[in-house]
């Protein structure tokens, strides 16, 4: 049974093996290769809107917001989009915990246990969600996975993981080229980053560009299969260092600043649990407005009604030089996180 | 221009807004759009009555089926009718100029939303404190209490008629208004609001029911004590500032790092939206650190930053300045 897969671009590639076990002609396979809790949110977040689509009725809103434009999701599907899915794993309990969470789409997810060959085999395109150390003892190296790999595309959430050292560990070292990597036999490693809110599907996920530039379906099907799980931003791989603070880091310092707000909360007389979620209400109402389309300091000055209090609480933040603390943390997390990239020593030594 | 008396049997239901700005304008649009979604809700349902969002028995709640919105200039009056929604199908908005008394005596709930410098002209008018009677008053004048309230109200019933003797607003025929005081945030406008409210003694549970949905439709909604008042001004009212000042921060930062500022902008504020909503879903702040810095990453480097540079206690010394100033706005009202 010939059959053409080639909705991606440049996947021109003739089924080697033979076996098509695909259900019907144009159906893609997803593969989640170490479908661990982040491939687990993706699917998660994958079935859920295609579930909804199928069924019109509208996509939730994370937020419960009216606004249009604070939707995170994309409404605006890809010429085509996974409809079949295979989440490859290694122990029980990960194929457990896979299927208690998907239990209501099961009919789309096949497990395979310590079959990765077979999962990437049966891929169209293939979601890398394993551990680094996975990368390392040569989970990509296995006999014939070269060729599984062949014409599809990888799409990595491998934390600090660069495309250079990806295909460094499947195809060996090679001069960087611009070459497109399928012409070359090879297959496309795309490098996404998702942050800690992936799992409650409030990600800001940062899509590295790629050299040369991924097609319009290619890239139209990254960047909806990251949406599933929160808002997008493309970026040049130059700026994922700063990338890494703002949008990696970032969750650590609003905790810590939200940990200060409820701290003078209590002071005042509020218990801490109600101070907290208050805060944390009021943190992600804010963060809805900026969303929304508002300038911040435009914001700012709209709460900062004249005679009011809020003016005195300002006058402490600034008179605490806030502004130049929080700027100054998040470029020494930037600066931190090139410096390991590039394999430095001592990056966190006494200074 | 007759408005028909809210209340008993086919009458319509009516909401009056006294004093609709800015705040009270956004009440009013996220009032409609809840009601808008309801009712395609029933629409899609077939029209039998939808599962409410938060467990609201749909009967128990006597919601508005009109709105009167009262405001002071022809300019607002232009503007708000302006932005009304054209559909047959949604809540009847009437725009009023000028009539505050009688909007007042068409209503079954009122929601108070005038300057808080207004508070004596517009409660203490003529007739106002007799059209109260019996009713519902929700306030979200800032810095104003309750017994400020009552204290106005039973001066415009002592000037109306013979003494009384308590602060409760009271007449001959055993009448009382119920004051509630409710303050939203300025998120209100996007219907992601932390409102805070405090009930006077005399609130039934039906009042209490009536305004946990009217402010759910703009957001959250928190039940508090008068006490915990002014605390909840700074930290739900003043924060959004404060929040706004620290992705201000991470932006600076951003650029002088390279990005551009209108993406960084979006990430910020999409990373801070998860941040809160991670921790709203039950993460602690000290664990969501712990968990984000890894051990000798670069987020540890940002967090000992901004530890050396005392964040924390400036942060919290903010909250309670803010605070102390909002238990002195209370004071400068009549």
């Amino acid at each position: 049974m010939s059959r053409n897969k080639a909705q991606i671009d440049g996947l021109h590639v003739p089924l080697l093996n033979g076996h098509a076990n695909k259900e019907a002609e144009g159906d893609m396979t997803l593969t989640v290769l170490g479908c661990g809790t982040l491939g687990i949110a993706i699917l998660s977040g994958i079935l859920t809107s295609l579930s909804s689509v199928s069924s019109s009725e509208p996509s939730p809103s994370s937020s419960g917001t009216a606004t249009p434009s604070a939707q995170p999701e994309e409404d605006n599907l890809p010429s085509r989009v996974p409809s079949r899915f295979i989440a490859c794993v290694t122990r029980d309990a990960s194929a457990k915990r896979v299927k208690t969470a998907l239990s209501s789409h099961l009919s789309s997810v096949t497990i395979l246990q310590n079959e990765n060959l077979k999962g990437v085999q049966q891929a169209d395109v293939i979601l890398l969600g394993c551990k680094p150390k996975n990368l390392k003892d040569g989970i990509l190296r296995e006999p014939g996975m070269r060729e599984a790999l062949q014409g599809k595309l990888v799409i990595s959430i491998l934390a600090g993981t660069s495309i250079e050292s990806l295909e460094e560990n499947v195809y060996g070292p090679k001069a960087p080229t611009d070459k497109d990597p399928f012409a070359e036999g090879r297959c496309r490693f795309v490098r996404v980053m998702p942050n800690t809110a992936s799992l409650i599907r409030s990600s800001m996920t940062v899509i590295a560009d790629s050299a040369p530039p991924l097609s319009i379906s290619q890239s139209s099907l990254v960047t909806w299969i990251l949406s599933r799980i929160g808002r997008v931003v493309n970026l040049p791989p130059y700026m994922m260092d700063a990338a890494t603070a703002l949008c990696g880091s970032g969750p650590a310092f609003f905790a810590l600043m939200l940990e200060a707000m409820a701290d003078g909360a209590v002071a005042m007389g509020l218990p801490r649990a109600e101070a907290q979620t208050m805060a944390a209400q009021t943190m992600k109402g804010t963060a809805e407005m900026v969303l929304a389309g508002q300038h911040p300091a435009l914001l700012r000055e709209q709460v900062c009604t004249p005679g009011g209090c809020t003016a005195g609480g300002l006058q402490v933040l600034e008179d605490g030089k806030v502004r130049a603390s929080v700027a100054t943390g998040v470029r020494t997390a930037s600066v931190a996180a090139s410096r390991l990239g590039r394999g430095e020593q001592g990056v966190n030594g006494p200074r | 221009m007759a408005y028909v008396n809210g209340g008993a049997g086919n009458s319509p239901n009516t909401l009056t807004i006294l004093g609709c700005g800015t705040l009270g304008s956004a009440i009013l649009f996220g009032l409609l759009a809840c009601s808008a979604e309801e009712r395609s809700k029933k629409v899609e349902k077939g029209g039998q009555e939808a599962d409410l969002p938060n467990g609201f028995e749909h009967e128990e709640i006597q919601k508005p089926s009109r709105i009167l919105a009262c405001v002071r200039t022809e300019q607002s009056a232009e503007r708000l009718r302006r932005q009304l929604p054209a559909s047959e199908h949604a809540l009847p908005v009437k725009v009023i100029r000028g009539d505050n008394v009688r909007a007042v005596q068409a209503a079954d709930t009122v929601l108070l939303g005038c300057q808080p410098q207004d508070l004596d002209s517009c409660l203490g008018a003529p007739g106002m404190e007799r059209a109260l009677r019996g009713k519902l008053l929700i306030s979200i004048l800032a810095g104003v209490t309750i017994p400020q309230i009552e204290q106005v109200l039973a001066r415009g019933e002592t000037r109306a008629t013979a003494k009384t003797n308590g602060h409760v607003a009271t007449s001959g025929d055993g009448r009382t208004t119920s004051i509630i005081r409710a303050m939203p945030n300025t998120a209100s406008f996007v219907r992601a609001s932390t409102t805070v409210i405090t009930a006077c003694s005399i609130a039934t549970p039906a009042n209490l029911r009536l305004v946990d949905w009217l402010f759910t439709c703009i957001g959250t909604v928190t039940h508090i004590t008068a006490a915990q008042f002014d605390a909840c001004t700074a930290l739900c009212g003043s924060t959004p500032a404060f929040f706004a000042l620290f992705i201000e921060s991470l932006l600076d930062g951003a650029v002088a790092l390279g990005l551009k500022r209108s993406e960084a902008q979006v990430m910020a504020a999409q990373t801070m939206k998860g941040a809160a909503t991670l921790m709203l879903a039950g993460e602690q702040p000290d664990a969501l650190k712990e968990k984000v810095a890894t051990p000798g990453g670069s987020t540890i480097q940002g967090l000992l930053e901004l530890e050396r540079k005392a964040l924390r206690g400036v942060v919290a010394d903010a909250l309670i300045r803010c605070t102390a100033a909002a238990s002195t706005l209370g004071s400068k009202q009549a």
